[in-house]
């Protein structure tokens, strides 16, 4: 039996390390699957101080893929900098060890996080700030104030976001535009997580600006999209059975708006309802252009992560900078991208993510 | 000793220990078909089956593996690579090789599993919480972060197409569960699962191949979970690292656990995970037809799952009494 069961182990072993080899190497276009990037075959400048910067955010997250690639794109033409991507799940609690090992480990001259925990990762970012370490917050901030793009550490670099504020008001507005000459508009919502406390604030910001129109009834708010295609798809199919004659499907994220079309697509009905989602992904923008949606919240990671990169390596190299930029603004973009403001874009605006 | 030789006190507490999760079953499917008029429908008893079919056939390999004793966390990472690598390969190799490769991964991983706890003898929940872990990198690694988008025609019939007006997610379901229950019901193996997980020392003394049986339950969980993520990938043509995961898990757990196969060992059956899985899928589709509050719906699941299990424990414990 002993033999028996090593060699079934063996060939276990032997299976699952062909299909990995097999699968990291198919497609082939992506980039590799190192978690640290360098800049190293890139000559240093010896007029440039080399700079290692860590990047402290879940790393298997498409939107912070993107920031990341930004960051990594500043780095390469800049040819000496190093960055680390420390990964960090969506787990508050082990982003703030991972702040703290990070710190402790006296590697990185920057720091660009995408903090999970807006307030309890605070004495992280004070500490980090102590450790004279470039801090640059991406995406959502350090602090509790929700409408301020500005650092709220004292002695942090930059801050690069919109404000939870921007993203509710985008959100409010698509569901205005999208019922605008429907009345009365019957509107679902799929959340990502209810919890979360951005959306918590975004779910009083949105609502607020709908609560102004009468044409506008929201008639269920479902949890659980969890920001994956697949379950958005599943919600959509709920929603639309207990509500078959709503309007508009309005969702927090362009997975879920996907998901949503995919189940109206399933019923015949995609011409029937609008869809808005968030995040301007790839999938959404041409979804919005090709008509099959009516709107989704801006996003720019690119954006996000050059500024956010060039930021950190400036302060590491001396400069004294406390800076807040809101990345959709800085790109010159609307606050949202739909069928109403379609020439505000420009014609080569693709989106940078993958839903 | 069977229920016709007790008392029909007896035979009435044995019949609820047995069928107690039938008739809660029952009753929530009564109550939610007085409360929405949108639940008994077709299309919506179509959609639950479909919304739950992967939970269900992970669940199948989970309940092999609760009977013989054993515990596997490592399932959600299992599911996001399944759906990656076939993604993955499905670009570069084509559709059903990589839908293959997807499940093999699985099948491989459970594997390891197996051969961790058995040759090993490394605490199950330790070896698969670390494997899980390996897995959920090397998932991670293997998509670089990004979403795997497939656009190759075919790669979506998994998990949208139809046969007889039913998806095939379903039909994988409803031959998930035959093929385990004859396993397990119907064939010597299926005994020695339920003799390993009551008394694996006597099981040994038998004659069994103790260390095969729990390595293999292992691996066919393994590759229950991937199959669960080679569907979900096709159904929206993506694969992701981060699927599945915890809520993949819980469900699959509670599916199992309020079915009423014992986490104990050595009791459970796969009719019985069908209708842990049935309830669970009525209770969240009520949820949301009834568009019941986030905030209250984490109290009521938990507190309807600690109701189910809580009835059971009780009832065996009157009936063991008695």
């Amino acid at each position: 039996m002993p033999v028996n069961l090593r060699r079934w182990v063996f060939v276990s072993c032997v299976i699952l390390a062909t299909t990995a080899v097999l699968a990291a190497c198919g497609g082939g276009s992506d980039d590799g699957a190192s978690t640290s990037d360098s800049s190293a075959d890139a000559p240093a400048s010896d007029s440039k101080k080399k700079v290692r910067l860590a990047y402290v955010a879940a790393q298997a997250n498409s939107v912070f893929k993107s920031i990341y690639d930004g960051v990594n794109e500043i780095a390469q033409k800049d040819g000496a900098v190093e960055i680390d991507r420390l990964d960090t799940g969506f787990d508050p609690t082990k982003q703030f060890s991972v702040m703290q090992d990070a710190i402790a480990s006296g590697r990185y001259d920057g720091m660009i996080v995408v903090p999970l925990d807006a307030v309890g990762l605070v004495p992280q970012a004070e500490a980090a700030v102590a450790a004279d370490i470039a801090l640059v917050n991406v995406n959502s901030q350090f602090g509790d104030s929700f409408v301020t793009v500005d650092p709220q550490v004292e002695g942090q670099v930059g801050s690069v976001l919109q404000t939870i504020e921007n993203i509710g008001t985008g959100q409010g507005e698509l569901i205005i535009g999208a019922c605008k000459d429907i009345d009365p508009c019957k509107v679902g919502w799929i959340a990502g997580d209810a919890k979360l406390p951005f959306e918590v604030y975004e779910r009083k910001i949105r609502e607020g600006l709908v609560a102004k129109h009468d044409n506008i009834e929201l008639v269920t708010f479902l949890d659980g999209g969890a920001y994956l295609t697949e379950e958005g798809y599943k919600i959509a199919q709920d929603l639309l059975q207990a509500h078959p004659d709503v309007n508009v499907i309005a969702t927090a994220g362009d997975q879920m708006g996907r998901g949503a079309e995919l189940a109206l697509k399933d019923i015949g009905r995609l011409d029937e309802i609008k869809i808005t989602g968030e995040g301007s992904s790839k999938y959404g923008v041409k979804a919005v252009r090709d008509g099959r949606w009516y709107g989704t919240v801006t996003y720019a990671p690119l954006e996000t992560g050059r500024v956010a990169a060039d930021l950190a390596i400036r302060a590491a190299r001396g400069e004294k900078l406390s800076v807040g930029v809101n990345p959709v603004e800085e790109a010159g973009f609307p606050q949202t991208f739909n069928q109403d403001n379609l020439k505000e874009f420009p014609a080569d605006f693709a989106g940078e993510w993958d839903t | 000793m069977t229920a016709l030789s007790l008392s029909p006190k007896k035979a009435g507490m044995a019949a609820l220990r047995d069928y107690g999760i039938v008739l809660s079953c029952i009753a929530l499917f009564i109550a939610l078909c007085f409360a929405s008029d949108a639940f008994f429908t077709q299309t919506n008893l179509l959609n639950i089956l479909d919304q739950w079919s992967g939970v269900g056939i992970a669940a199948c390999g989970i309940t092999l593996v609760l009977i013989v004793s054993g515990f596997d966390l490592s399932i959600g990472a299992i599911f996001a690579l399944g759906g990656v690598v076939a993604a993955k390969l499905a670009m570069s190799l084509g559709v059903a090789p990589g839908l293959l490769a997807g499940c093999v991964a699985g099948l491989a991983v459970g594997g390891i599993n197996g051969g961790l706890v058995t040759l090993g003898r490394i605490n199950p929940f330790i070896a698969t919480l670390a494997t899980g872990t390996m897995v959920g990198g090397v998932s991670l690694a293997i998509s670089a972060g990004f979403l795997v988008t497939v656009d190759k025609d075919g790669f979506d019939v998994l998990g949208r197409g139809q046969l007889l007006g039913l998806r095939y997610s379903i039909w994988m379901l409803v031959a998930s569960l035959v093929i385990t229950g004859l396993i397990l019901h119907r064939s010597r193996f299926g005994r020695y699962i339920y003799a390993v997980g009551g008394n694996p020392e006597a099981a040994r003394l038998s004659g069994i191949r103790v260390g095969l049986v729990q390595g293999t339950t292992y691996a066919v969980a393994g590759l229950t979970a991937a199959v669960a993520g080679v569907i979900a990938a096709s159904r929206v043509s993506t694969g992701q690292a981060d699927a599945g995961g915890f809520n993949f898990l819980f469900d699959v757990y509670s599916a199992v656990i309020v079915g009423g196969t014992s986490v104990s060992g050595g009791e459970g059956a796969i009719w019985r995970t069908a209708v842990g899985v049935l309830l669970l899928a009525m209770i969240r589709n009520g949820f949301n037809l009834l568009g019941i509050s986030t905030v209250y719906q984490s109290i009521l699941l938990g507190a309807i799952i600690l109701a189910a299990v809580s009835l059971d424990v009780w009832s065996r414990a009157r009936t063991t009494a008695s």
